[in-house]
């Protein structure tokens, strides 16, 4: 603003009024500009609506048959999850309900969006609906849907044309009411659907969940900083998925006696470690040299001589931990955090152990991931485990060390180079080979290990972007500090190159879960294998298989369209190179 | 590869001053240090090595590679053992051995050897990428432009075509095709004419449709095409140097496009002519071959040290400052140690193996032999002959004849499949290209008075292309990889052969090679494309 509009006193200006055209008007601006652009517009038209007609002669056809679809929703779902422990997927879901709810009250509380906009989406919705509905009249089958369409959609567009005229330009609504009435009209689908009751109410159980714990984290809000909610959700979101799939989903009995020898000696080790790494902290260069020696030492000959595996693991662990403290211990502030990591860090190891071989779960009655939860975790894992790797891998093939960047170079172009069908053929036939004989992964397992190896390397080239983004002057100005290579990778130049390529990584997130498609070719069970083959030769629902395609379609189209939007707001909230 | 890395090693303590490794403590310091410090707090000029930052560097780095070769050694060993117990082993017999198998189309249905199943799946396959490059890179920039229309129709219509098939997965789309054509198309019949009669034929077996195929003349009437697209292109130069001159329109591509086309009409006619060169193929063949092979290997041998030398030279020159050779540090004299084994080991591989060079010369002599066929004077006829689909009654089925362009289902549904999922990410390729242009530029170029039409072709289209080939070159190579995708609906392609070749003989690791081996070169074929491209592009820019 500049200083003139301070000195004189004008009334406040008027909102301008909102501009209308006539369709007559905009039909002949948009469409019949140019004699091109009418030619243009009429075989568009006409192409259009031969396409939409055979789409709804396609869609309304007595032999498609859409019913075969419900039923199947545990299929689609989960697979061969056993069903007598379906609880365990539904407690699954709704940990994450509650995560959402908890995430929607701390992110997007006291967001607003334009009425306009709002009931412009719904009239946009019920338009949809009543052409849609209105064409279908001409195709072969009559049916419910057709008159839900027709008399919905003219509802809703109607009521939208006259709640348009009526609401002012400026009128605000809240985001979470928008979305809770979305909610309600999701649960009232569930129970228009032909579901069985056992869906039915945990689906509506979902809902509540997330309406519950959105109210509790708006009450959260009260007493605790928004940033500090914000660190915790976000630990949480972090901590949930291996909890979900480790704990709930595999509902793993510990067997005391595998565990029982070692046990007492992790906990002990985990114990030991701050005094560990306490005494490095303080020591001085060459006595921290001596102890990282000797745990060096003691380490390497933890696997010359037949100790469990979790102790090896720990010791090696804490070895790292003790080599990283002149690093990132050095402040006693920097040296609390240190300590929560190492004691979340062997926790973790400790648990993962306690899962993976001091116990049974249902995978020994047979497979238990399948379907849509396979798929997801295919995704996320990958995403995941790739992170660690890509960055691993741009940061080497920047390196100045020549044989680390040959490498590097070498992984990251080979696997670029090679199709993810032949990764996943490579994971699934040759990782048997490098095993004892009678010794196999399960097929998930190598799976989510060929998906991580593919996607580090396309990972590694977007980081490789951000690092070659930062200016030289802030490696420059570290090293003016006197900080050391570690210190100036991990606390100056791989954050801010992290943070330009946030967008990108999404892109190869949601590229990843397209990709995940690919594991139903060497056999495993996910979602578009599910709606593949597995449905499509069941008894009742016998080649069916064009439908079933079609709702695989649109389960991925929904997730990938809204990652990728959210993505969109997510680049410009983080302003990407404007600033 | 010792060697080079001992040479190195000794290289970086000899001036290890430079590296910074401990630039604290220079010289300088000693002067006063006899007067502030105690002698016995003198720093020692260079650090002991286990200090040296160089020294753990390379110490990390042999350590790290030992550590991987070790681990490859032990990995392979336990593979060769885990696979003796199985009774297989790591030859590659499978590539002489008949496979036992049958594929759905290509050349060789039922291969006779491995390596005829293999060649089989490699041309489907490059069928799939090389059809699906030209028609997807057409829809792209079709739609990439429509998105960006004036027309409100045609920008949604674009939008809705991108954002839905960007967003399902390809596989799903190469499926759902797949299935369409498989069991939505008419069952052919015998009667069966297809949509358009004479034109295209759709139907559960396939879409046929007419296509003018190339006769046995086809390369002498070639060879006039060539040329007229050279003396096309020399005419285009001239007359846009004459429109420079003069400052009017000379409609430089009319006169391109006109002896572009008199160079076709006359060549249909008198193509015969040009069966002289089979003539000239033979003679050169049979000179070229009358050389003994031992003088190519020398020439190749010094082909290849000269370009290490050059290498290493421009490296040193690009170090160059106008006050003399810059300080070189470890990693540089590495890459120049490297650049010159790599040469020199080309050089002597080239020496002492006499296979690769013959390699080398049997495809040449092979090459010109094929061209010597290709040319006849005596040899007469339309060059191009347009086949019609049909359908034929070999036995109680129709089948679809082979006088059109079959397309079967499966390769209706990996071609659709491929190229539409392709395309939408070219559209937004086009698109993103095509609005990087500063909007200054089209102001500039209507105020010269130029047409909509003329401003995207001469001034908007250029300076997006700089822009659009580096993704779009990654759009081919994605293209060319998710032909592999042609697994899930039974097109042999070259992983679908691999995968019933290794279910036949087990033989996994070599098949799972081969398909590197192939898609890398492949992938490395188009990304020198690319590059060249590129560069050109580039070069125009300044």
């Amino acid at each position: 603003m500049d200083n003139h509009s301070v000195e004189l006193p004008l009334p406040p200006e008027p909102p301008p009024k909102a501009l209308r055209i006539g369709w007559i008007d905009w039909v002949r601006k948009n469409l019949f500009n140019t004699v091109f652009n009418g030619t243009l517009t009429v075989l568009l038209t006409v192409g259009l609506s031969m396409t939409i007609l055979a789409a709804l002669r396609f869609v309304f056809s007595p032999n498609r048959r859409w019913e075969v679809i419900p039923p199947n929703s545990a299929n689609y779902a989960v697979e061969a999850y056993p069903r007598d422990d379906l609880v365990n997927m539904w407690w699954s879901l709704w940990v994450i309900a509650a995560l959402v709810g908890v995430s929607t009250a701390s992110w997007g509380a006291g967001g607003r969006v334009s009425a306009i906009k709002v009931v412009a989406a719904l009239r946009a919705v019920g338009a949809t609906a009543l052409v849609v509905g209105v064409l279908s009249l001409w195709s072969p089958a009559g049916s419910v849907t057709q008159s839900v369409l027709v008399w919905g959609g003219g509802a809703v567009f109607g009521a939208g044309i006259v709640a348009m005229r009526m609401l002012r330009q400026e009128r605000e609504v809240s985001l979470s009411r928008v979305l809770a009435t979305l909610g309600a009209l999701l649960v009232a689908l569930v129970w228009y659907l032909p579901l069985e009751a056992t869906t039915t109410w945990p689906l509506t159980g979902t809902a509540l969940v997330v309406a519950a714990f959105h109210w509790v984290g708006k009450l959260v809000r009260r007493w605790a900083s928004p940033q500090r909610i914000k660190r915790v959700v976000t630990v949480l979101w972090v901590v949930s998925f291996p909890v979900i799939y480790l704990q709930i989903q595999r509902s793993p009995t510990l067997v005391w006696e595998e565990v029982a020898p070692w046990l007492p000696w992790a906990v002990l080790l985990i114990a030991v470690g701050p005094l560990v790494i306490r005494t490095v902290s303080r020591a001085g260069r060459e006595q921290a040299a001596g102890v990282n020696f000797l745990l060096g030492a003691v380490s390497i000959f933890a696997w010359v001589i037949q100790w469990p595996m979790a102790i090896r693991i720990l010791f090696l662990l804490l070895t790292l931990f003790s080599l990283a403290t002149p690093t990132f211990a050095a402040s006693s502030r920097a040296r609390r955090m240190f300590y929560w990591t190492w004691l979340g860090g062997g926790l973790c190891t400790l648990y993962f152990f306690l899962l993976g071989v001091g116990s049974t779960d249902l995978a020994t009655r047979g497979h238990f991931l399948g379907g849509f939860n396979l798929t997801v975790l295919l995704a996320l894992g990958g995403t995941a485990l790739s992170f660690p790797l890509g960055v691993m891998l741009a940061l080497g093939r920047t390196s100045s060390m020549p044989i680390f960047r040959m490498l590097s170079v070498l992984y990251i172009e080979v696997v670029r180079g090679v199709p993810l069908i032949t990764v996943l053929f490579f994971g699934d036939k040759v990782i048997p080979r490098f095993l004892p004989p009678g010794l196999d992964f399960a097929g998930e397992a190598k799976a989510l290990l060929a998906i991580t190896a593919f996607s580090a390397a396309y990972l590694a080239e977007n980081v490789r972007g951000g690092l070659q983004s930062v200016s030289k002057g802030q490696s420059e100005a570290a090293r003016a500090l006197g900080m050391s290579t570690a210190q100036m990778t991990m606390l100056i130049t791989l954050p801010q190159a992290l943070r330009t390529v946030i967008p990108a990584l999404v892109g190869q997130a949601i590229a990843l879960f397209k990709d995940t498609s690919l594991v139903a070719i060497i056999g495993l069970a996910d979602f578009l294998r599910v709606a593949r083959d597995i449905v499509p030769n069941q008894p009742d629902s016998l080649g069916s298989i064009l439908e079933n395609l079609l709702l695989a379609a649109l389960v991925y189209w929904i997730f990938a369209f809204s990652f990728s939007r959210a993505s969109l707001r997510l680049e410009r909230r983080l302003g990407v190179g404007t600033r | 590869m010792a060697s080079y890395l001992a040479v190195s090693h000794g290289v970086p303590d000899a001036d290890s001053q430079n590296l910074n490794s401990e630039p604290r403590r220079g010289k300088p310091r000693q002067n006063f240090g006899k007067l502030v410090n105690p002698p016995s707090l003198a720093p020692p000029t260079r650090p002991p090595f286990w200090r040296n930052a160089t020294f753990l560097k390379w110490a990390a780095q042999i350590g790290v590679l030992f550590g991987l070769v070790a681990l490859g050694y032990v990995l392979i060993g336990e593979a060769a053992a885990n696979m003796k117990a199985q009774g297989l082993s790591l030859d590659w017999d499978l590539l002489t051995d008949p496979p036992g198998i049958q594929l759905g189309e290509g050349i060789f249905i039922k291969p006779e050897t491995g390596l005829e199943a293999f060649y089989t799946g490699a041309v489907n396959m490059l069928r799939i990428a090389l059809s699906g490059i030209v028609a997807a890179t057409l829809v792209g920039v079709v739609v990439g432009i429509a998105r960006l229309s004036s027309n409100w129709l045609a920008s949604k219509l674009a939008t809705v075509f991108v954002e839905t098939l960007r967003n399902i997965p390809v596989l799903v789309q190469v499926v759902f095709w797949f299935f369409l054509a498989s069991t939505l198309f008419p069952v052919l019949e015998a009667d069966s004419s297809g949509p358009i009669p004479g034109v295209l034929l759709v139907s559960r077996k396939g879409v046929s449709f007419a296509w003018p195929f190339p006769q046995e003349t086809f390369w002498q009437w070639g060879v006039f095409l060539v040329v007229g697209v050279l003396t096309a292109r020399f005419i285009y130069r001239a007359r846009m140097r004459r429109a420079e001159e003069l400052g009017e329109d000379t409609r430089p591509f009319t006169w391109a496009m006109l002896v572009f086309l008199a160079w076709a009409v006359v060549g249909w006619f008198v193509h015969p002519l040009a069966g002289a060169l089979g003539w000239a193929f033979g003679l050169l063949g049979a000179q070229l071959g009358a050389v003994p092979v031992v003088i190519y290997r020398v020439i190749l041998a010094l082909v290849a040290l000269y370009l290490g030398g050059r290498w290493i030279h421009r490296f040193l020159e690009s170090r160059r400052s106008p006050a003399g050779l810059a300080k070189l540090t470890d990693d540089d004299y590495f890459r120049m140690v490297m650049a010159g084994v790599m040469g020199a080991g080309a050089a002597a591989a080239l020496l002492l193996v006499p296979s690769i060079t013959e390699l080398g010369t049997n495809l040449v002599y092979a090459m010109l032999e094929f061209l010597d066929q290709k040319f006849d004077f005596l040899r007469t006829g339309a060059p191009v002959a347009i086949g019609t689909p049909s359908v034929e009654l070999p036995g109680r089925f129709p089948q679809i004849a082979d006088t059109g362009l079959t397309m079967t289902p499966s390769f209706f549904g990996i071609w659709m499949g491929v190229t539409l999922y392709t395309a939408s990410f070219i559209a937004e390729i086009v698109r993103g290209g095509i609005l990087s242009v500063p909007k200054g530029q089209s102001e500039a170029g209507y105020a010269l008075g130029l047409r909509r039409g003329q401003l995207l072709r001469m001034v908007i289209l250029p300076q997006a292309f700089r822009v659009i080939l580096p993704p779009l070159g990654n759009q081919y190579l994605n293209l060319a990889k998710n032909t592999s995708l042609g697994i899930a609906v039974a097109f042999p392609e070259m992983v679908q052969v691999g995968q019933t070749m290794f279910n036949q003989t087990g033989d996994t690791i070599q098949v799972i090679m081969i398909w590197m081996a192939f898609y890398l070169s492949i992938s490395l074929m188009i990304s020198v494309f690319i590059n060249y491209y590129n560069r050109r592009t580039q070069l125009v820019e300044r």
